[in-house]
């Protein structure tokens, strides 16, 4: 084999490896950001059915290019947007659980971490909306919030 | 709900949520509250959470805290220090029943057994019934030495407080329970 020729062949070596490994890190990204499910469904001659699904690896490249909120010259705010990124740790690790269970006449509420995603189920005589979220995308959320919070107040 | 009823609930909303401060020793504990109102439309709640979670969400949670030490119980306002002193009567007391205070429908009893103290108040002929059950060391935390409620210090204590009921609140529409454990409790079966 020429010179040339070992040259060409390491570079279609090279990028084969390249692209073989970026599709693994792609791959492994979807799989571990999960999918993010919102469905509702509102009855009635002007109901609307609306199943949304996404990988969650989606989610949270939206997440992170988002603009940071606004919200630094409030005490409550800032104190709310840390308390958040804190209890998002705390769901990430905790046990599954219903954590809110709310019936009444006709219409039902409940917020469950199952599995390493946060679902919540609100169900009304007719109408019903389902949310699914992986919890790593919560937390994604909470950790940006949470830096809000930490960014000095403007004077 | 009565205004003694209404106090009392306010009571343990704020003891739920005043959960302790972070710690890796409370993470497996957890704080139920079931509300239940009666009859076939009435509403049923269920609030579990991590004491660790909770305490995460202190700093919010004391933002909204009116807290100027004094507590509402209904007809009368009660200042800290006025608890503080009756707490330290009854705290000092030997086991037994101690207090029956009875004036016209309403019947007060406190009496102490084996470290917790325990309050019953039935109003209206025993139709509207509130229970707690106080360990010694979380009302010390609770009311503390400072200018008010410690809910952090509470908090702390709530960590070491034995599994089991903590207060509940029977009148004449609703039930109100409030319990720690040391797991999640399943979805109830009345649940559709």
């Amino acid at each position: 084999m020429r010179a040339g020729e070992r040259l060409a062949l390491a570079i279609v070596l090279g990028v084969a490896v390249l692209a073989a490994g970026a599709a693994g890190a792609a791959t492994y990204a979807w799989h571990a950001g999960g999918t993010v499910r919102v469905a509702v469904h509102a009855a009635g001659p002007d109901g609307t059915d609306v199943n949304v699904q996404m990988p969650g690896v989606l989610l949270n490249a939206a997440i992170a290019l988002c603009p940071t909120p606004q919200v630094l010259d409030d005490p409550q705010a800032r104190a709310a947007l840390a308390a958040v990124g804190s209890a998002a740790d705390q769901l990430a690790t905790m046990p599954d659980a219903v954590l809110v269970d709310v019936r009444e006449e006709g219409s039902r509420v409940r917020v469950e971490k199952s599995g390493g995603r946060l679902l919540i189920r609100v169900r009304e005589t007719r109408d019903w909306v389902d949310i699914d979220v992986p919890i790593r995308s919560v937390r994604f959320l909470a950790e940006k919030l949470g830096r809000a919070a930490r960014v000095p107040a403007a004077v | 709900m009565t205004r003694l009823t209404r106090g009392w609930t306010v009571v343990a909303a704020l003891w739920v949520m005043g959960a302790p401060a972070p710690a890796a020793s409370d993470a497996g504990r957890w704080i139920h509250v079931r509300v239940d109102e009666d009859g076939a439309h009435g509403a049923k709640v269920d609030v579990q959470v991590p004491l660790s979670m909770v305490s995460s969400l202190m700093p919010t949670l004391k933002a909204k805290m009116d807290v100027d030490g004094k507590l509402d119980f209904g007809s009368s306002d009660v200042s800290i220090d006025d608890m503080r002193a009756y707490w330290k009567a009854v705290k000092e007391a030997k086991d037994g029943n101690y207090v029956t205070v009875r004036d016209g429908s309403q019947t007060v009893r406190i009496s102490k057994r084996g470290g917790v103290v325990h309050v019953d108040t039935t109003d209206h002929g025993g139709s509207e019934k509130v229970t707690m059950r106080l360990p010694v060391p979380l009302v010390d935390a609770f009311l503390g030495q400072k200018d008010t409620l410690d809910f952090p210090a509470l908090l702390d204590a709530l960590r070491d407080v034995p599994s089991g009921e903590l207060i509940a609140v029977d009148d004449d529409d609703s039930k109100v329970r409030i319990w720690i454990d040391d797991r999640p409790s399943p979805v109830r079966e009345d649940a559709p």
